[in-house]
């Protein structure tokens, strides 16, 4: 014969362990919550130091200013501040300028946009010598079509082969001013100089060309 | 409030560590065994002495095998003890394991929150630096036997949707330069969104014409203030034009010198920047202001 109102376990104990399995499962979601805040974070971090990444392949001196000439020293560094390149030399002029062109890089995810720029050191010209009378500078730290100014760092046989392959395009597109070609498409030059009406460059001083990965260039006192 | 709540906080870390260290880890299991078994040899001494005192004031003797029983009688008697006390022990050690629990529920939470606060920062530290704004934008008319016409429109970042003026140019050559001056603050005040890179174009040359013989852009107010920056009054909220003039002014007195703006601590860099392209009849692109510094340039296209 079937027992009638058999024992029944105690309400309390089984809305105990209901509120312990709900507790448990808040605290490993919530832990969860918290290393994945985390991942966030060093994400955020990374990218902000991304952000301010910047190469210096370059930097100068005013050596002298005499008789409407400015006479520069000039030096390139590959990325591991090794000096690649030097150059001395006087251009008639006031104001010197310093002509860096930004190659584009685009990752395989955003093919549109460039996410970010390879610095290559162009031209030197002044505010009385035409850019297109300047004095090139792509021979200068062209170390068998590699741009030196881009040694120092760990590349691939395949990267290597597109640096070489970016540094070709931009030096076609930048001969004698011709629009962009296809595979220089968004490459742009960015002549920073000194201000005659701000301050120059003082002589002695030495001046670093900054190249920020997101394009932007900079001169800064050394 | 929050006193009394970081002191309540540090009691339980406290007692929590402790438990963690006593009942996890083999320097504190240790510890506690020790503990233990200097507290059972001194009962055990305890009761050995009493017992020899017993039977010397007997006169009894106290050998070696009347010590060992007593010795073992005593053992069996504290594990009567220590099982009877089993529940106690149990619920001595759940209280601890709840209370390790709450102790490190409390820290995932400080620690929710702080990275909570961290990530905010982050995130606006990140968009800060990531944001870009339209300076100029360059349409290009017509390059025929070796001229280039353009028309340059100049923006104002506050007002990015139209123009705040607009310049055509006609000059020789295949390459564009568009020369400005630019400032660049540094990081802390970019980060923090207190301030923006700024840009000012000035002038307008190409790779055969030298700046100096270049096109002016006229972009100057009579105080030196670029046009783009000026606002009228119905445009200003929470200061006076006259203010918002000599901040302005004041401002723009920095950028053209640079004794002015290093003692005003905050400028990085300050330089002119000609960006340029080769180009022909039809490109349109814009040259931005990037906050993490100096100018870029992109194809209208691109955005």
């Amino acid at each position: 014969m079937r027992r009638q109102g058999g024992r029944r376990g105690s309400p309390l104990v089984g809305a105990l362990i209901i509120l312990a399995s709900f507790a448990a499962a808040g605290y490993f979601w919530f832990r969860g919550g918290v290393s994945s805040q985390r991942q966030r974070i060093t994400y955020l971090e990374d990218l902000s130091s991304r952000l301010r990444a910047e190469t210096v392949p370059l930097k100068f001196m005013v050596v002298s200013r005499d008789g409407g000439e400015i006479r520069a020293r000039v030096r390139m560094y590959d990325l591991a501040g090794r000096e690649v390149a030097a150059l001395e030399k006087a251009w008639p002029g006031s104001e010197l300028y310093i002509d860096i062109l930004l190659f584009p890089i685009r990752s395989g995810k955003d093919a549109g946009h460039a996410d970010s720029w390879l610095a290559f050191p162009y031209r030197i010209f002044t505010d009385k010598l035409p850019a297109a009378s300047g004095s090139v500078l792509f021979d200068a730290y062209d170390g068998g079509g590699f741009p030196e100014v881009l040694d120092g760092m760990d590349l691939s046989a395949g990267e290597r082969a597109a640096v070489i392959s970016a540094f070709a395009a931009a030096r076609k597109s930048a001969g004698g001013g011709s629009p962009a070609t296809e595979g220089a498409k968004g490459a742009f030059g960015s002549a920073v100089h000194e201000v005659s009406e701000l301050s120059r460059f003082e002589v002695g001083i030495v001046y670093r060309v900054v190249c920020r990965i997101k394009g932007g260039v900079e001169i800064m006192e050394d | 409030m929050d006193e009394r709540l970081n002191a309540l906080k540090s009691i339980l870390f406290a007692l929590s560590d402790a438990a963690v260290f006593l009942f996890t880890r083999p320097l504190g299991i240790l510890l506690l065994g020790a503990t233990l078994l200097l507290a059972a040899g001194a009962r055990l001494w305890s009761v050995l002495s009493d017992r020899r005192l017993a039977a010397k004031a007997a006169g009894e003797g106290f050998g070696m095998p009347a010590a060992a029983g007593t010795a073992l009688r005593e053992l069996v008697g504290l594990s009567v003890k220590a099982a009877g006390a089993l529940p106690a022990l149990a619920a001595i050690g759940a209280a601890l394991v709840l209370l390790v629990g709450v102790a490190d529920a409390t820290r995932a939470v400080d620690e929710y929150v702080a990275g909570r606060k961290r990530i905010a920062e982050l995130t606006a530290t990140v968009r800060n630096l990531e944001r870009r704004y339209k300076a100029v934008e360059a349409r290009i008319d017509d390059v025929r036997d070796g001229r280039i016409k353009a028309t340059l429109s100049f923006y104002d970042y506050r007002k990015p949707d139209a123009a705040a003026k607009t310049q055509t140019i006609d000059i020789g050559g295949k390459e564009l330069f568009i020369d400005a001056i630019v400032c660049n603050f540094d990081y802390s005040e970019i980060s923090a969104g207190k301030t923006v890179n700024l840009a000012i174009p000035f002038k307008v040359f190409s790779d055969e014409v030298p700046e100096a013989d270049g096109v002016a852009l006229s972009l100057l107010d009579d105080k030196g203030v670029p046009l783009m920056y000026r606002r009228s009054a119905d445009e200003l909220y929470g200061i006076d034009p006259e203010a918002y003039d000599a901040r302005l002014a004041e401002l723009m007195g920095s950028i053209r010198s640079e004794e002015a703006a290093r003692g005003a601590g905050i400028v990085r860099s300050l330089y002119g920047d000609a960006v340029h392209r080769a180009v022909k009849t039809g490109d349109d692109f814009t040259v931005w202001v990037e906050q993490s510094g100096g100018l870029s340039v992109k194809d209208a296209a691109s955005f």
